[in-house]
């Protein structure tokens, strides 16, 4: 974002109602994003955010001609925007968009949000490949069940993440995907970057990237993230007016996560003081390239397979199937 | 003036959008706010007969 040179200007206000008034156009506006000073009107906020999106593309190379991208769909706001900007795109760069959408089982929840999924793939011509957490491992539901039941396992999030992780990977490469396109959003990205601070764990933070990751591996699809730099309010904003029909739902797991304490912080933090998300994903990105390296240094073992499935491991058993291993003996 | 925020209505006096979202305990990271049908901006001003939504759009998960 281009905040040194906004900055400098101050929001207009006119009119006799002393409304607002957006700042290229002196429309009513829809939006003040404070961290530029700067109001704009429907039209010129879906400009600055398509022109953004493309941007992160560009400079982080995101996309090339002739790729395969599965765009990681779950009906929500995100990911949803996300294939709507890549359909878009597609007409200046040529490539092949595909859908996968995960259902983890969480009843009241997914259930609301698949049908949208496949909805607006319909309607973009988009092939979509559902998967499900049950036909591999078990549903959200049934392993927070067992949960309450055996008071033995770990959070929620843990399993989901793993799980969709592991699933969206195997999608990607059953439909022919090299790259998977994730709505990762600003607001994800600097939570993301506070979470392994808090938590001690450099090391994921080398992991994390907008475009794979350093783990060099063929079982490995590298994952696109081109909302990084948008906020996630923003998002929500483009799809409401683009009248996508997206249900705003809370995940009934999710207050288990210390993500969310995280995302309380932080908006917080961005109320008081403008820019901040786009200041740690800054300070993520000036950090990453020597962490990487220190990371690579260290990683020590190579990628092998797992052997129980095959896909990608550093040790005996991958993630997912250790974890599954563990509801296994929970039952 | 009436604010419905989800399935609930409400009654308060605001006379902008910041108002609003402060007295319902909300971030303007958190939610998108409709006046008489179009979105707009934390710091649009209010009247009386203006019909206000509030749609949380953050959440976990």
């Amino acid at each position: 974002m281009d905040g040194k040179q906004i900055l400098q200007e101050q929001p207009k206000i006119a009119n006799q109602f002393q409304q607002p008034i957006c700042s290229q156009c002196n429309s009513p506006p829809v939006v003040y994003l404070s961290y530029a000073q700067r109001h704009f009107c429907k039209k010129h906020f879906l400009l600055s955010f398509e022109r953004r999106v493309k941007r992160t593309i560009r400079d982080f190379s995101l996309l090339s001609k002739g790729d395969t991208v599965a765009v990681g769909l779950s009906g929500g706001k995100d990911s949803t925007v996300l294939l709507h900007m890549l359909c878009k795109i597609r007409h200046s760069l040529p490539f092949e968009i595909k859908a996968i959408a995960i259902d983890e089982g969480i009843a009241s929840y997914r259930t609301n949000t698949i049908p949208v999924a496949e909805t607006e793939c319909k309607r973009l011509a988009v092939p979509l490949t559902i998967l499900r957490f049950d036909s591999k491992f078990s549903s959200m539901d049934s392993i927070m069940r067992l949960k309450a039941h055996s008071g033995k396992l770990k959070g929620s999030c843990t399993y989901c993440g793993v799980f969709r992780r592991y699933l969206l990977n195997r999608g990607c490469k059953q439909v022919g995907a090299n790259k998977l396109a994730i709505g990762h959003n600003l607001d994800d990205i600097a939570q993301t970057v506070l979470m392994n601070i808090m938590r001690n764990e450099p090391y994921r933070l080398a992991r994390f990237s907008l475009n794979g990751g350093i783990a060099q591996d063929e079982g490995f699809v590298p994952r696109i993230k081109p909302l990084a730099q948008i906020p996630e309010r923003e998002v929500a904003l483009y799809a409401a007016l683009q009248g996508m029909p997206i249900h705003y739902q809370e995940c009934p797991y999710a207050h288990e996560a210390f993500r969310q304490h995280v995302r309380t912080l932080l908006n917080q933090t961005e109320e008081k003081y403008p820019g901040t998300k786009q200041r740690v994903f800054n300070s993520y990105l000036a950090l990453q390239t020597s962490l990487a390296k220190g990371a690579k240094l260290d990683a020590g073992s190579p990628v092998s397979k797992c052997s129980e499935c095959n896909e990608p491991s550093s040790g005996e058993l991958c993630m997912a199937c250790l974890l599954a291993s563990e509801i296994k003996q929970a039952l | 003036m009436e604010i419905s925020v989800g399935s609930s209505k409400l009654s308060l006096e605001a006379k902008t959008i910041s108002e609003v979202l402060s007295s319902l305990g909300l971030s303007r990271e958190e939610a998108l706010v409709r006046v008489n049908g179009s979105v707009r901006p934390e710091d649009w001003k209010l009247s009386p007969s203006d019909s206000v939504e509030v749609i949380k759009v953050v959440f976990g998960g």
